[in-house]
Order: structure tokens, then C-alpha cells, then sequence
């Protein structure tokens, strides 16, 4: 199998631009002092909002990309809105000096998960996630005077660089049982029906290697270890940032590299070829079955005695991650990246007003417990029922967008079993899915239950929310609400 | 013969870089690791040599050990390095540590093991082979891909590896090392955001 040249440059113009603003803010930082820092975090989330747009309508890119992009724009809006504690934690004055950087990386990191989408082969996809990694490093440890920041960023790059040697060691592992970087139907085509069956162990511990970079990515057991901790140290934007950009990010790798057995277990005509693959990929779906199950036992259980919103939400995005790795064990289904595509959009439109919420705040009251939010409902009733849309949508209340997701993640198992008949295995994940489901509902309406039951304490002020708050809190809202109840309306589920 | 003691000088070399990459992370004193890194450097570099790379192993001695390492040293030196407390507390991590260590180098032995032609001493995959002798033996041909460019190009002695390499960075992958300066812009950025001077108030 020759290699050769598939990609072409046109089809990375999104990515160009994007690193090209980000240079262009940063020779602004140097050049332009009398320009206010933050309006950088404007321009580059009008950009990254273009960019989306962009994306969305090119034949390259898949959704995966446009959810990064879209993510990476609503994360620099939040970072315009946590200016004050931002220059805080930076320069320790009311100086922006030094904030510049905060509103650049992201856009790098961007282009990063963008490329990453579209790789064909390991080299690719190892070159691009290298450029999410090393940014996501410098920006989980950016706010140098704040001790949880520091210790976030030294754990994400000791873990962080740990996978990645995971991750290449798989790719060696890849190369030297194939001869090839691609990642494709036809190379495990290959694998099942010409090479000898002792070059296959060593092709699905490649894979499994490969997978354990992928896991860290989207936050998925064994490989969750980072995540709460570097969410609650990280500044609030990165938190936001790693939670819907990376966990797209990892996504995206994770289907590029199951598809293919998809592409092939799907081609497959006559019944014997077809048992003969089925009984190849049995073991990738058994582990899958098995992680999934341990993710969403790790996210939804340990989410359950928490105290900091951004710990929960770090526990809440390892329980989601568990949510959509089950269209990953419904390895059959052709149509599982738009599902989890689907799945990533109710995630992110809530993730990221929870974050929002936990912003705004953090800057007014000085803290991200749970109990900060107390009685937002007396002071604040139209920002608390805000607010409480986007966990409920978390937490899958019906009529609203997370519902819709996790329905789907429901139909998936059952289609699972209906197409492996694994009962022993997917049953119970599906009574785990279900306790943790259930789970969830505790967890997020702690959030819901301090702003509404709770009393407020006398020197509580309502909070003043900025426009931009303001205005993402009520788009995300409408969004999940609407997104929610649409299906039911047109019975289009 | 001469197959032979490439062969030892290989798995030689290997030997060291293993063991001396051991002996960073065991080692208490950093600057007894920074040494030890100095010559599991140098010894990757003589295995690339050994597998025909000669440019890569340049490299690899120029920037790793010359470069990077000097500046490891130099950040070693300035720090005033204090000795490490007692680690017994650590031991019941360090056993669970070693154990799964362990249970993922014996898998990785294990699927080595079973690659066709391996207890042979044979390379089992026509990819991986530098000469032509060991791909025609295993009969391993050319169902998937062929040597790496790089090895591949040497083994003719007609175009030299460096070009090789240089024809695959600029070609193939050219795309790939237009992103990965994107990476390098990033950690550049990043030195720079997180080195900055504090201010003292």
C-alpha cells in the first residue's frame, strides 16, 4: 500500500486563519498599548464564531470541528467577562498587563482540534493533538499567582505527557504490524482477512494504546485521573475550554479510530465474513462495554459528594464522556459520530452556561462552591431559572436538549444489544446507565436546590450580570429548550 | 558477519538507552539523572545509526544531548537543589507501581512474542526491514506499505538519508510540519506568558 500525499492545502485554510489571528493579537499585545487587552477576547471569539461558521458549510470538516470552534468563541467571550479576576490572578493589580496570551492560546488550540478532524493518518492526528495538548498546558496553569492553577497545570502535563507516550507508543505499535499511518476501512480490512492472525495482537494493542490518548482527551476512565483537579485549578475559561473543545477533541480521535472497524463490520455481505468480523471486533466492543461502564460509575458516583460547582462539573463531564462512548459500543451503527455530534452539542450548550453561571459568580460573591449560588432565585429569578435549564439539561429533565441526547444514548444500548446480543456484557451497562441517569438528578439540582431553597444571607446583593453573561445564559437556554421540545412536536425523534 | 555485529551492537546500544532511562527516574540526585539522560540520548542516537539513519542520529546527539541537555544542567546548577525526604511512606505506590509496570511490560513481551518470525529472529513485518534479505525470508513482502523512506533510500546508497528525510518532510507530510510549527508557536507563547517577571508588589 503505497502512501501518499491526501491531504491538500486548501482544505486547511479555517486552521490557517485562525493561527493567523491569534498572531495577529499577539503582535497587537506588543504593538498597540493603549488598546484594552480584552477586547482581543472579542475579536477572537468573533473570529473563532466565523470560523465556525466557515466550517460548517466546507466539505472538509466534520461537526466535531464546528462544535471546537463554537466552543473556543464562547470560551473567549467568558474570558472577556472574567477580565477582573483574570488581571487578579495575573499581574495581582487592576493591570491587564500580561492577560494577552489567555485570549491567543485558545485559537491555536483551536485549529489544532479543527486539523485533527480531518486526519486521515496518525501522523496527522498526532501532530494536531500535540498543538491542543501544548496549549491546554500553558493555559491550565496561566494564572501563575493562584496556587490550584499551578498545581492543574503541572498535573495535566506530567498526565498529559504520560498519554501522549501512550499514544505514540501505540502509533509504533500500528506502523510496525501495518507498514502504514493510515487510519482506514482498508487497513483493517487488511488486518482481518490478509495478514496472519498473530500480527493482530500486536495491531489491537497498538490500537488500545492509541485509544488510551484518545481517552484522555474525552475524559473517560482509565485515563479520568486529571480531570477534577485540573478543572477546578484551571481559570474558568480553560476549565470550559477542556471540557467542550478537548473532550470534542478526543471524540474525534475516538471515531477515527473505531469507524473504520464500523466501515468494515457494515460492508460485509455474506454471513459467514460477517460472524468471522464480528468475532474480530467482539473484544473492542467488550472494552468498550467495560470502560463505558467505569466511566459513568467514576463520573455520576463521585459527582455526588461534591462541594465546588467546577469539581462537579469536572465529575459531570466524565459521567457525560460515559453517556457517549455508548454510541462507541454500538459499533454497528454507520450514523454513531453524528449521534455523539449531537450528543457534544447538548453537552456543550449546557457545560458552558453552567460555566457561565459559575463565572459571573465567582467574580461577584469570591467564590466557586455550590453554596455561592444561594438564593439566586430571590435575588436574581430570570438569571437562576437560566441557569437551572442548563443543568437540568445535564441532567436529561425531558423537554429540554440533554433529554433528547440521552434518549438517544438509551436507543444505542438497546440497538447494541439487539445487534450483538452481548446480553451478559451490555445489560448491565444499561442498569448502570440507568442508576447513573438517575444519579445525575441528585447531583445537579444541588445547584438548583441552593438557589431556590436557601435563604440569602444579608450581605448577599443581587448579582449584576454583564451583557455577555447575559446574553449566552439566554441563547444556551432557548437553544436547549427548543431543541428539546421540537422532536416531540414534529415526532421526530 | 558483518550483519551480525550490527545486530549486537543494536540490541547493545538499546540496552543502554533502556537502563540508563531507568536510571533518570530512579536516580535522587538530578544531576546524576541529567547524565544519565546524556547518554541514553547518545545511545538512541548510535541505534538509529545502527538502523541506517544517520542524519536522524546527528540530530538527535546536536539538539537533544547538546542543546536541550546543557540547558537541563544549567537550570539543575542554578537551582539550589535540596535532598529529597525519606520515600518509605511511598513504598505500598511504589509496589502497585512496579506491579502494573510489570503486567504492561509482559504484555507488550508477549505480543512481541507472537508476532510471526520473531522467536527466529526475524523481522515480521517487510515495514520494518533495512535490508533485502529479511524481506524476502519471511515472505512478509509488500501486503501492507514498504521500509520507512528514510531507511529505505540509505539501503541503495544512491540518494543519501538526509535527503530522503528531507523529501518526506517537504513532500508527504509537509502539511503535517505546517501544523506542527503551530505547536511550537504555542509552547513558544507559552514560555513566554508563563516565564514572564512577576511584579512585586
Amino acid at each position: 500500500m503505497e502512501t501518499s500525499i491526501i491531504y491538500n492545502w486548501s482544505q486547511f485554510t479555517a486552521e490557517f486563519t485562525l493561527v493567523g489571528l491569534a498572531s495577529i493579537i499577539l503582535m497587537a499585545d506588543c504593538f498597540l498599548k493603549k488598546m484594552p487587552k480584552s477586547y482581543y477576547a472579542l475579536l477572537g471569539a468573533a473570529g473563532a464564531i466565523v470560523a465556525a461558521c466557515f466550517m460548517h458549510n466546507d466539505e472538509y470538516h466534520n461537526q466535531f470541528s464546528v462544535i471546537a470552534a463554537v466552543a473556543t468563541g464562547l470560551t473567549l467571550l467568558l474570558a472577556y467577562d472574567y477580565r477582573k479576576v483574570t488581571c487578579e490572578a495575573v499581574s495581582g493589580t487592576d493591570s491587564e498587563e500580561g492577560s494577552s496570551e489567555l485570549y491567543a492560546l485558545p485559537l491555536i488550540a483551536c485549529a489544532g482540534i479543527c486539523a485533527l478532524t480531518q486526519a486521515k493518518d496518525i501522523i496527522m492526528l498526532f501532530v494536531s493533538l500535540e498543538v491542543v495538548t501544548l496549549s491546554s498546558y500553558v493555559l491550565a496553569g496561566y494564572f501563575r499567582r493562584n496556587q490550584g492553577s499551578i498545581e492543574a497545570g503541572v498535573k495535566y502535563l506530567i498526565l498529559g505527557a504520560m498519554s501522549t507516550g501512550l499514544l505514540v507508543f501505540g502509533a509504533a505499535w500500528y506502523y510496525g504490524t501495518t507498514g502504514t499511518f493510515e487510519l482506514s476501512a482498508q487497513v483493517v480490512q487488511l488486518m482481518f482477512f490478509v495478514a496472519e492472525p498473530a500480527m493482530g495482537v500486536g495491531f489491537f494493542l497498538g490500537l488500545g494504546l492509541l485509544l488510551c490518548g484518545a481517552l484522555f482527551k474525552a475524559g473517560s476512565a482509565p485515563m479520568h485521573i486529571w480531570i477534577p483537579d485540573v478543572y477546578q485549578g484551571a481559570p474558568t475559561p480553560v476549565s470550559a475550554f477542556l471540557a467542550v473543545a478537548s473532550k470534542a477533541a478526543g471524540f474525534a480521535v475516538l471515531c477515527l479510530l473505531i469507524l473504520p472497524f464500523t466501515a468494515v463490520l457494515t460492508a460485509q455481505s455474506d454471513i459467514a465474513t460477517v460472524e468471522y468480523v464480528q468475532s474480530c471486533t467482539l473484544t473492542i466492543v467488550q472494552c468498550l462495554a467495560v470502560l463505558t461502564g467505569i466511566t459513568l460509575l467514576i463520573g455520576n458516583l463521585g459527582a455526588i459528594g461534591q462541594t465546588n460547582a467546577k469539581r462537579l462539573l469536572g465529575y459531570s463531564s466524565i459521567g457525560q464522556a460515559g453517556f457517549i462512548m455508548v454510541f462507541l459500543v454500538n459499533m454497528t451503527d454507520t450514523e454513531s459520530q453524528l449521534h455523539i455530534a449531537n450528543y457534544l452539542t447538548a453537552y456543550m450548550l449546557a457545560t458552558m452556561a453552567a460555566f457561565y453561571a459559575i463565572a459571573m459568580v465567582r467574580t461577584q460573591r469570591g467564590s466557586e462552591e455550590i453554596s455561592a449560588f444561594r438564593a439566586l432565585g430571590k435575588t436574581n429569578p430570570t438569571t437562576a431559572f437560566l441557569i437551572t435549564v442548563a443543568f437540568a439539561s445535564l441532567a436529561g429533565v425531558p423537554l429540554t436538549y440533554g433529554f433528547i441526547a440521552k434518549f438517544e444514548s438509551f436507543c444505542a444500548i438497546i440497538a447494541a444489544m439487539q445487534s450483538w446480543g452481548m446480553l451478559l456484557w451490555l445489560t448491565p451497562l444499561l442498569v448502570i446507565m440507568i442508576l447513573c441517569a438517575t444519579a445525575g438528578f441528585y447531583y445537579y439540582f444541588k445547584v438548583i436546590r441552593e438557589m431556590y431553597w436557601e435563604k440569602p444571607q444579608p450581605t448577599d446583593a443581587p448579582l449584576q450580570v454583564p451583557v455577555v453573561t447575559a446574553g449566552v445564559l439566554a441563547g444556551c437556554a432557548i437553544l436547549l429548550v427548543v431543541l428539546g421540545t421540537w422532536p416531540l412536536l414534529t415526532g421526530n425523534l | 558477519m558483518e550483519a551480525a555485529i550490527s545486530s549486537i551492537l543494536f540490541y547493545l546500544f538499546a540496552a543502554i538507552a533502556v537502563l540508563s532511562a531507568f536510571g533518570v527516574v530512579a536516580s535522587r540526585n538530578p544531576v546524576t539523572s541529567a547524565m544519565c539522560m546524556a547518554v541514553s540520548f547518545a545511545s538512541t542516537a548510535a541505534v538509529l545509526f545502527c538502523m541506517g539513519a544517520q542524519f536522524l542520529g546527528i540530530v538527535q546527539i546536536i539538539v537533544y544531548a547538546g542543546a536541550i541537555l546543557v540547558l537541563f544542567l544549567f537550570v539543575v546548577m542554578m537551582l539550589d537543589v535540596k535532598s529529597e525526604e525519606s520515600t518509605l511512606s511511598r513504598l505500598p505506590r511504589a509496589i502497585v507501581g512496579v506491579v502494573i509496570a510489570g503486567i504492561f511490560a509482559g504484555m507488550v513481551t508477549k505480543a512481541a512474542l507472537l508476532l510471526p518470525g520473531a522467536t527466529e529472529g526475524k523481522c515480521p513485518v517487510a515495514a520494518l526491514c533495512c535490508d533485502e534479505a529479511c524481506t524476502t525470508d519471511t515472505g512478509a513482502t509488500d501486503k501492507f506499505g514498504g521500509p520507512l523512506p528514510a531507511l529505505k533510500e540509505t539501503d541503495t546508497k544512491e540518494i543519501s538519508g538526509t535527503k530522503a528525510l528531507g523529501e518526506t518532510l517537504f513532500t508527504q507530510y509537509n502539511i503535517a510540519f505546517v501544523i506542527l510549527s503551530f505547536a511550537l508557536l504555542a509552547g513558544t507563547v507559552g514560555a513566554v506568558a508563563l516565564g514572564r517577571k512577576i511584579r512585586k508588589d
